[in-house]
C-alpha cells in the first residue's frame, strides 16, 4: 500500500484525500486499528493535495482527536463549522414501560389489528447495538401485522449482501418496506456510478 | 444514502453515545419541508428516578442489617440525598409551543447559564468513547454526568412540563457558536 502512494502516476492524479464520516476516524479509533495509521499518509502523498474530513457530527473533543490522528497541520487547516441542530425533528425520550425483551412498547407503531388495505404505518427506522435484537425486535412486530404483510417490516445488519441491502433500500424508497429493524450498517451502502479511481481503504 | 420520507427514528435502549445517536436520528425527515419524530427508549436503570430508588433501597437494607445486628431500630433513607438531587437543571425555559427552540427565563438565566457553561467544560474535557466489543458493549450503564446522562435525564425543568432536550446537544456539537450561513 505504502508503495502506491510514492508512486507519481498515482500521485499527480490526486486531486484531494476525503475522509467522509470523518467522525469514525476517532470512534473506531480503538476498534478499527489501521485508522491509527491514517496520520502516516499526510507524509506520503504531496503536500498540495488537502484532506477534507466532513461529518455531522464533530463535537470539540473528537475534532482534536482527529487533527492529532492525520497530523492535520494547525496553520495550514480550515475548519467550517455549521450547525447540526434538526428542528424539524421531534425529540422525546420514553422510559420502557415493559420489560425490553418484550418489545411491547414498540407496538405503537402498528396500530393494533392491522389489516390488510389499511392506510400504511409511517416509515420507522429502529436502531440497535445488537443484530440477534434486532432480529427479536423485526419478528416481534410482523406479529403485528397479518401474514401476508408481514415481510413489509425487516432487518438490515451486517450480516446480509450488498445486493440485499441496496434492494431493501430501494423497496423502502417505493414505500413496499414500510421498516427497518437495523444496526449502523443501515447507512453503509455506497451509491457512486461515476467513480473513475478510488482506492479503498482496508 | 439518503431515504427521504422517514417519520420515525427509534434508538433502542441507550447503549451508543450522543454522537452516534445524532448520526442515526438524522436519518430521519431528510426531504425539503418534512419534521419527523426521534425517540430514545430508555430502560429504568439509567433513569434518575430509578438511581435515586436504587439508592433508597440500598440504605434502607443497609439500616436493617444495622439493625440485625445491633437491635436498635433506627430510620433510614430520610437524609440520604441521590445524586439525581444534585444534578444541574440545563432544561430552564420558556414555553414554546413547537418545542423546537430552548430560551432562558429572565429570573434564571444568569445560574443557567453558568450551569450551561460548566457543562460545555465538562463535556469538551471528556475522552473520546472507544468502541467496546460487543460483549463489552452489552451491559454497560450509561456514564453518570455522561452527555448522553444528561441527554436522558438533565433536560427536563423542574416541574417536568416543559421539554427541551435539545440544550444538551446544542452545548455538546457547540451549536450556538455556528454561524447561521457560511458563505466560501
Amino acid at each position: 500500500m505504502e508503495n502506491l502512494w510514492k508512486k507519481t502516476s498515482v500521485t499527480k492524479r490526486l486531486l484531494n484525500f476525503i475522509f467522509d464520516e470523518g467522525h469514525c476516524i476517532s470512534q473506531w479509533g480503538a476498534f478499527r486499528k489501521e485508522y491509527q495509521h491514517l496520520g502516516s499518509l499526510r507524509y506520503l502523498i504531496p503536500e498540495h493535495v488537502p484532506f477534507y474530513v466532513p461529518s455531522a457530527t464533530l463535537p470539540p473533543m473528537v475534532l482534536r482527536d482527529i487533527a492529532e490522528v492525520l497530523h492535520l497541520r494547525p496553520d495550514l487547516t480550515e475548519y467550517i463549522m455549521r450547525s447540526n441542530d434538526r428542528p424539524e425533528i421531534r425529540l422525546v425520550v420514553r422510559t420502557l414501560t415493559f420489560t425490553a425483551k418484550s418489545f411491547q412498547d414498540l407496538a405503537f407503531l402498528i396500530p393494533d389489528n392491522f389489516e390488510e388495505g389499511d392506510p400504511p404505518p409511517d416509515k420507522f427506522l429502529i436502531f440497535f447495538d445488537d443484530r440477534k435484537e434486532a432480529e427479536r425486535a423485526c419478528k416481534y412486530l410482523r406479529a403485528r401485522l397479518p401474514p401476508n404483510l408481514r415481510d413489509k417490516i425487516r432487518w438490515f445488519h451486517s450480516v446480509i449482501t450488498d445486493k440485499t441491502r441496496q434492494d431493501n433500500v430501494e423497496a423502502m424508497r417505493t414505500g413496499e418496506i414500510w421498516g427497518f429493524c437495523c444496526t449502523d450498517s443501515f447507512g453503509m451502502v455506497i451509491s457512486c456510478n461515476d467513480l473513475k479511481f478510488t482506492s479503498n481503504l482496508p | 444514502m439518503d431515504l427521504p420520507d422517514i417519520r420515525i427514528v427509534i434508538q433502542w435502549k441507550a447503549t451508543c453515545d450522543l454522537c452516534t445517536l445524532w448520526q442515526r436520528f438524522g436519518r430521519a425527515a431528510r426531504g425539503a419541508g418534512q419534521e419527523a419524530t426521534a425517540i430514545l427508549f430508555v430502560e429504568k436503570k439509567d433513569t434518575d428516578e430509578e438511581r435515586a430508588l436504587k439508592a433508597v433501597r440500598a440504605a434502607e437494607r443497609l439500616a436493617k442489617r444495622n439493625e440485625a445486628v445491633t437491635g436498635q431500630k433506627r430510620k433510614a433513607g430520610n437524609q440520604l440525598t441521590s445524586g439525581a438531587s444534585k444534578r444541574p437543571t440545563l432544561g430552564e425555559s420558556t414555553n414554546h409551543d413547537d418545542g423546537t427552540s430552548c430560551s432562558t427565563s429572565s429570573s434564571h438565566e444568569k445560574v443557567a447559564t453558568e450551569l450551561r457553561e460548566q457543562r460545555r467544560a465538562h463535556y469538551k474535557k471528556r475522552p473520546v468513547a472507544k468502541m467496546t466489543t460487543a460483549k463489552e458493549k452489552k451491559r454497560v450503564h450509561v456514564e453518570v454526568g455522561s452527555p448522553m446522562d444528561d441527554f436522558i435525564n438533565a433536560a427536563i425543568d423542574h416541574d417536568d412540563l416543559i421539554d427541551c432536550r435539545r440544550i444538551v446537544p446544542m452545548l455538546f456539537f457547540e451549536n450556538d457558536k455556528r454561524r447561521k450561513s457560511y458563505l466560501l
